[in-house]
């Protein structure tokens, strides 16, 4: 069985068909990404597995169970977690009050262990754990976008487009660090329009346009498929 | 060259401002209206301090333009003055040649004295261009001031005023200390401060101002009710035993108004933690409030109730009502955002009030007439009995206290529990709030429920003060007052509440003149701090960082 499961998802807005019968699988232990272009539907594929959106036909469901009986925010006390689009930071509050609202969902209060596997992934925090999260770098804020959502000890851990705006050092660095959590026991369903990078890091990838997925691989082949050099990785 | 000529038209037309801003208080009736009170009694009234203070303000302005080349800042804000004192010169020559008043009401003989400083409207051309280069100039010398002087003259200039402004008021307090009334009356004059008052005032505040200024600023000067040990239970203490000798020292007056600005401390709580922690948009607060009221009001009049409880029965009742009515009108709103909530929310308010004037409830509410009769807090009644000389308004100012107090212990725990946090995570991001796990509407409605509560008890309290109600009383008027007076504050301060309720209620109701204009002033108030203070009297730690990030860098540790 596994982990998180689309199958034949139809998510509107309004009378908007954004996605359009998309299935989809994510194994324990995979990092697997969403490839689309701009609009392609990405962002409303995590907002429906999320329970944000619902869909009007089809079903999402976590290791077997279905989600649509969830609401929004019971998602994350089963376990999965969300870096959003643009990092969602609350922006007013400190980068530890950030950390904090993360284990909002956590039953017990020893957030110790997790702070110091944080603060080891992205030492940067721990310096500026005090300061207001809204003033820190495009790149620092992903970081604790990333590090807020470890907070709740997730099982899956959904990203949207983390290499969004960020230099292409900071970008490796990133990509490095998902790696990391994933080798640590997280599985991780990855949305990006940087495929060459996201499609170096994963094992499997989707290919959304429109709302529909027309392509789904190996990491591997995807990388050596002639549309989706063309349409994505700038290759003629 | 290109800089100085823009320097001279800047200040130029900072002067047609300043002249512009005169005209418009005039023609309002505003220079009239305080023309009777005497700062320093026979010296100076306060329509001059308007138009002096207007052409010193806007001098000033013009003056730090410049700040580095003296000669051309002191001329830049003569330029200042001297163009808005001529420009509202002029309005006493044109109404002495063609009748303005057919058109403006204002514009009255009486305005002109007051414009050209009792001479006439040519000669009082020339004085107001002359007063105003003065002010201009002044503003620039004392802008050379620094330190504690600096410091001690904006205090004195500030504490004459509002003394000054407040003459009357400490004459009928001071007066009902009987003997002991010799202790102050030498510092007021018939109308206004006497010399000996002002040279008092200026003696206090520059030995203040230079005792604190001795002292090296400490590092982020923390209050000294921040302050750990003896001292900060010392500081408490003496607030607290100040607090409760106000309504035998201050008098009736002061209580009363004091009465009304604990009411509105309530409301601004609740209008605190909708808007403040959550981010939820309310314009129909009044609604809680006349719940609150009316509930009181229905159970405890004789006039409206078979049986007559009395107040602290009927209080709790007016919580419960309350927040049924906030739970229930809030279902239909909590997905709605931002101004949609305002407007449904605005509504609701009014179609309260229109209910409470209607016949259709007539025999259970009162209608127009409202509910007499209403039951006061027992212990308030008690107390005006047990001491002798107690007002209602005297005692009833202790409920208040204590209701205060306890909201805002409420207020601060809640705040900083896991609720207060799922607030204000609500308030910057709602989608990222809920993939945090928080439940929107619980946590929604337990704001919701709060807030009612707070509007509901401020309700409860006014009915008791003034034993009626009556459906005029609550206006949207109410729910922009409690809007107000956190926006001045500073949105999500429990502090800036307290600062916000004082300024905008209690100042007014103090001055009476100032209650016709109270609009012009809330909205000239408004966009002044927007500008010059967009977080507020007393701004909470959250708003603080947003408006001075800069200010915020961390102590970059590598
Ligand atoms: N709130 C909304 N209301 C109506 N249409 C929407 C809304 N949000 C998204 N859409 C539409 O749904 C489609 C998919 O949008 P989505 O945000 O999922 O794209 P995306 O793949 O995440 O794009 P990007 O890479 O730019 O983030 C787009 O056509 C978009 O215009
Ligand atoms: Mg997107």
């Amino acid at each position: 069985m596994a982990m998180l499961e689309l199958e034949n998802v139809h998510t509107y807005y309004g009378n908007i068909h954004a996605l359009k019968g998309i299935s989809m699988k994510v194994e324990k232990g995979e990092i697997v990404t969403l490839i689309g272009a701009n609009g392609a539907g990405k962002t409303t594929t995590l907002r429906t597995i999320t329970g944000i959106l619902r869909p009007r036909e089809g079903k999402v469901t976590l290791n077997g169970e279905d989600l649509s009986q969830f609401k929004a925010h019971e998602i994350v006390y089963k376990g999965v977690s969300m870096v959003p689009e643009g990092r969602g930071i609350f922006g007013r509050l400190t980068v530890s009050e950030n950390l904090d609202m993360g284990a909002y969902s956590r039953k017990d209060k020893n957030f110790a262990p997790d702070l110091e596997r944080i603060f080891n992934l992205f030492p940067r925090l721990k310096e500026r754990r005090s300061q207001v999260a809204g003033t820190l770098s495009g790149g620092e804020q992903q970081m604790l976008a990333m590090a807020r959502a470890l907070m709740a000890r997730p099982q899956l851990i959904l990203m949207d487009e983390p290499s969004m705006g960020l230099a292409p050092v900071l970008v490796e660095a990133i990509f490095d660090t998902i790696v990391q959590i994933n080798k640590e026991g997280t599985t991780v369903l990855l949305v990006e329009q940087n495929a060459l990078m996201a499609l170096s890091i994963a094992s499997r990838g989707y290919v959304l346009q429109t709302g529909t997925i027309v392509l789904h691989d190996t990491a591997e082949n995807l990388k050596k498929n002639e549309m989706v050099q063309k349409a994505y990785l700038g290759m003629e | 060259m290109e800089k100085e000529k823009s320097f001279w038209r800047i200040a130029f037309e900072r002067g047609l401002v300043a002249g512009v801003i005169l005209l418009l208080i005039s023609l309002i009736g505003m220079l009239e209206a305080f023309k009777g009170r005497e700062i320093i009694g026979g010296l100076f009234t306060m329509s001059q301090v308007l138009i002096v203070g207007t052409l010193y303000l806007t001098g000033a302005a013009s003056g730090k333009l410049a700040q580095n080349n003296l000669r051309q800042s002191a001329l830049g804000a003569m330029l200042t003055g001297a163009v808005g004192g001529f420009t509202t010169g002029l309005l006493p020559i044109i109404g002495t040649l063609v009748n303005l008043r057919s058109v403006l009401l204002n514009a009255s003989p009486e305005l002109y004295k007051i414009l050209s400083f009792g001479t006439g409207p040519y000669l009082g051309l020339v004085v107001l261009t002359i007063v105003g280069a003065l002010s201009g100039l002044a503003a620039v010398l004392l802008n050379l001031v620094k330190g504690w002087p600096r410091q001690a003259i904006n205090n004195s200039l500030v504490a004459i005023i509002m003394l000054g402004l407040l003459a009357d008021l400490f004459r009928v307090t001071i007066e009902q200390w009987g003997n002991l009334s010799v202790l102050l009356s030498w510092m007021l004059a018939i109308k206004g401060l006497s010399y000996a008052g002002v040279a008092a005032i200026l003696a206090v505040t520059f030995g203040l101002s230079y005792l604190k200024g001795r002292k090296p600023a400490q590092a982020g000067s923390v209050s000294i009710f921040q302050q750990k040990g003896p001292k900060k239970y010392a500081a408490w203490l003496a607030a607290g035993i100040g607090l409760l000798l106000v309504p035998p020292i201050l008098g009736v007056y002061f209580s009363e108004v004091l009465d009304n600005v604990g009411i509105y401390i309530l409301m601004g709580l609740g209008m605190n933690i909708l808007l403040g922690y959550t981010g939820m948009f309310n314009l129909g607060f009044v609604a809680y409030y006349a719940l609150g009221a009316y509930t009181v009001g229905v159970l405890t009049s004789p006039e409206t109730s078979a049986n007559p409880i009395p107040w602290i029965a009927a209080m709790p009742v007016a919580l419960l009502v309350a927040i049924i009515a906030g739970v229930v009108l809030s279902i239909p709103v909590l997905r709605m955002r931002g101004d949609y909530l305002g407007i449904v929310t605005l509504g609701f308010g009014e179609i309260i009030r229109i209910l409470a004037g209607s016949d259709l409830l007539k025999p259970w509410i009162g209608g127009a007439n409202g509910i007499t009769q209403i039951a006061r807090p027992g212990i308030a009644l008690w107390l005006t009995k047990a001491v002798p000389g107690f007002q209602i308004q005297q005692t009833v100012y202790y409920v208040i206290l204590f209701f205060v107090i306890v909201g805002i212990f409420l207020s601060i725990r809640l705040r900083d529990s896991r609720q207060g946090r799922a607030w204000m995570a609500i308030r910057e991001d709602e989608d990222v709030a809920q993939a945090m796990g928080i439940d929107l509407v619980n946590v929604k409605l337990l704001a919701v429920i709060v807030s009612s509560a707070l509007g509901g008890l401020a309700g409860a309290l006014f009915a008791g003060r003034l034993s009626s109600t009556y459906p005029q009383s609550y206006t949207l008027m109410v729910s922009l007052n409690a809007l107000c007076l956190i926006i001045v504050g500073g949105m999500g301060s429990i502090p800036g509440v307290v600062a916000g309720s004082l300024a905008l209620v209690g100042l007014p109701d103090l001055l009476r003149e100032f209650g016709e204009f109270r609009m012009l002033v809330y909205g000239a108030l408004l966009v002044v701090m927007m500008l010059v203070k967009p977080e507020g009297l007393l701004p909470a730690e959250a708003a603080k960082r947003e408006f001075h990030t800069e200010e915020n860098a961390p102590a970059a540790a590598d």
